[in-house]
């Protein structure tokens, strides 16, 4: 009859129970190695951002160029029926041009109505002696006449 | 049946051999000929030949209408037709072709231009000038005295001397300050 009365044995080969397992683990190496992983990390991070800036020179680190956009007219109906107001608005009001020189503009049609009571005259050039340009010749930059648009339009113009 | 004749004369005419319609015996564009001494198939007209009406266009130009209202409305008509583009309304040499890009044709109202005879521009429109094409073709001789009347007007509109036109500086605004 067996010995009920000596210890269990629950295996095969008998061996006696181990010491119960510890109830915790041990947290100072697991804090060691995870504060290791951040600094490792924060030094990589600032390591690589000194030599991008300092070390690489290679054209990804030179700043996004800027072009001009094309020369195309997007709405050029719009863009006429501005330019002809603008154009038609000189040639149908009073302003002084050179007010220093005793020069003003006025409508086209009054100058038409005071040309043809000239007569034969009206075909004679406004400065005198008439000369006839040398073939080639362009341009003059001894006009008394303003280019338009460097005289400020007075905002009284009249019809 | 009337599909046998007409496929008999469709086999006819595929039996045509005559190649003298497309070969035919003539001089070609700018080929050599030995038939004039120079050797060129393409001819001068002979001394003396004068275009049809160009007589009549000569007698027109060289004649210029007289100014009234009528020859001036006619050349404004002309004028905002077809010089617009390039020299404007007002004949700053500011058309929208220039706003474009185009070479920007010289101020009506430059010196050189207010001093030039009338017969300078009609010959500018008759023959072209820098960029500017000839227009002979395009504006008749009358027109191009009525356009050159018009630029006369131009220039008195955009540049007039208000001590030599009674009544005109009373109808300017004045300016602000």
């Amino acid at each position: 009859m067996p010995d009920t009365s000596s210890p269990v044995r629950d295996d095969v080969v008998g061996h006696a129970e181990g010491p119960p397992e510890a109830p915790d683990i041990r947290l100072k190496p697991v804090l060691l190695t995870g504060l290791f992983i951040v600094v490792f990390v924060a030094v990589t991070l600032v390591a690589l951002r000194v030599y991008r800036d300092t070390v690489i020179t290679s054209p990804n680190t030179e700043p996004a160029r800027t072009f001009a956009g094309p020369a195309l007219q997007r709405a050029p109906q719009a863009d006429l029926v501005r330019l002809l107001a603008d154009q038609r608005r000189r040639l149908e009001t009073y302003a002084w041009v050179d007010r220093a020189h005793g020069i003003a503009r006025m409508p086209v049609a009054e100058a038409m109505r005071r040309l043809a009571e000239r007569g034969a005259e009206a075909y004679a050039a406004p400065l005198q002696p008439e000369r006839v340009p040398p073939l080639g010749s362009r341009g003059s930059a001894a006009s008394p006449l303003p280019p338009p648009g460097t005289v400020a339009a007075s905002p009284e113009e009249v019809r | 049946m009337t599909g046998r004749p007409f496929l008999l004369a469709l086999l006819l005419l595929t039996a045509c051999d005559d190649l003298s319609m497309s070969q035919q015996k003539r001089y070609d564009v700018y080929r050599r000929a030995a038939l004039w001494a120079d050797g060129a198939a393409a001819r001068t007209p002979p001394d003396g030949t004068v275009q049809q009406g160009a007589l009549a266009d000569e007698a027109a130009l060289a004649d210029p209408p007289p100014v009234d209202a009528a020859l001036l409305q006619r050349g404004r008509e002309r004028y905002e037709a077809i010089c617009t583009p390039c020299h404007g309304l007002t004949g700053h040499g500011d058309g929208m072709i220039v706003a474009r890009g185009f070479p920007r044709p010289p101020s009506y109202h430059e010196d050189r231009l207010r001093a030039a005879p009338a017969r300078t521009l009609v010959d500018v429109i008759t023959n072209g000038y820098g960029t500017m094409y000839r227009y002979a073709n395009r504006v008749e001789p009358r027109d191009r005295w009525a356009i050159a009347a018009y630029i006369r007007a131009l220039q008195l509109s955009q540049g007039a001397r208000v001590a030599e036109l009674p009544g005109l500086a009373e109808k300017i605004p004045e300016e602000r300050p």
